[in-house]
């Protein structure tokens, strides 16, 4: 028994659990987080809601951990699964049309960066997103799972039940389809 | 077709090295399409979003907890009390020591006296 997942020497939920989940399960939680996160994000564009998503999401996966069987898939195949379905879940139990939602405005209060470079920086994250919504759900999702998980085209294929080739076509569709957009706003 | 393939096949592995932050990699020339389709991609990589500290620490914290009260749940149900407040598995395990124990000292007890009466 020892400690894993360290919290600050400050929080009061340290806790003692075993190496073998908790600690390979912290790891991967280390990992994946940003990966998974920014996937939620650019599935239903603004933050809290990706936040929402994204606990979901590991809340599932540490129940599901035990029966996780690495011979069957990669862990990133099987996290991105279950975000996957997440999401689907999301917008099913919502009843609206999956998509990216219209961007909020930015906290920019706290950053290391000056205000006005901030400024342009979440005008062009929300004028991302937007464009984002106005591609269809196929290469939303191949956007999103390339450009957040850096996934190998066999992964996502793995991942969205299309062959290889299709993913690269789609992709390659979707990101002039971006640029044109990004491009004419 | 063929051309239009071949671009795509180049776009992607550049947009792959964009991704993994090998700029140098980068095969050319490109045309104009390729280009700003590359150029737009180094664009989005950048404004890639971090999931905030606080977030990422409270969620922690979370997971760290349901892990913490998954263990102690597993723990009790694996020692389930069968009789005389002895968990299930220490009297299985205890029984069996016990049961070695007896057939060791038969078997000594057997040669002693098959020692003794042949004397």
């Amino acid at each position: 028994m020892r400690f894993i997942m360290d919290i600050d020497a400050d929080n009061t939920i340290n806790t003692a659990v075993s190496d073998s989940t908790a600690e390979t399960f912290g790891r991967l939680y280390e990992q994946y987080l940003p990966k998974i996160f920014r996937y939620v994000r650019y599935r239903v564009g603004d933050n809290d809601t990706a936040e929402d998503v994204t606990s979901d999401i590991f809340n599932k996966a540490l129940t599901g951990y035990v029966k996780y069987d690495p011979d069957k898939a990669a862990f990133s195949t099987w996290i991105f699964s279950i975000a996957r379905n997440t999401i689907i879940d999301y917008y099913r139990r919502r009843g609206v049309e999956q998509g990216v939602r219209k961007e909020p405005e930015q906290d920019i209060t706290a950053s290391s960066i000056s205000i006005d470079e901030e400024i342009t920086r979440s005008e062009e994250i929300r004028k991302l997103h937007e464009c984002i919504s106005h591609l269809n759900m196929n290469e939303q999702e191949l956007i999103s799972l390339k450009f957040s998980g850096e996934m190998t085209y066999r992964e996502i294929s793995r991942i969205t039940g299309l062959s290889e080739s299709n993913v690269g076509t789609i992709l390659c569709r979707a990101i002039r389809k971006l640029r044109d957009c990004f491009s004419g706003w | 077709m063929t051309d239009n393939t071949e671009k795509d096949r180049e776009l992607l592995e550049n947009l792959d090295r964009v991704l993994e932050g090998a700029e140098d990699e980068i095969t050319g020339p490109l045309d104009e399409d390729s280009r700003t389709a590359l150029d737009f991609a180094r664009k989005m990589a950048s404004l890639r979003e971090k999931p905030s500290e606080e977030f990422a620490e409270n969620l922690k914290a979370q997971l760290t907890h349901r892990l913490s009260e998954q263990e102690k749940k597993e723990g009790p149900a694996d020692q389930e009390l069968l009789f005389w407040g002895i968990p299930r598995r220490r009297l299985w395990q205890g029984t069996i020591a016990a049961s070695i124990t007896v057939i060791i000292i038969a078997i000594i007890l057997i040669i002693t006296l098959l020692t003794n009466s042949a004397d």
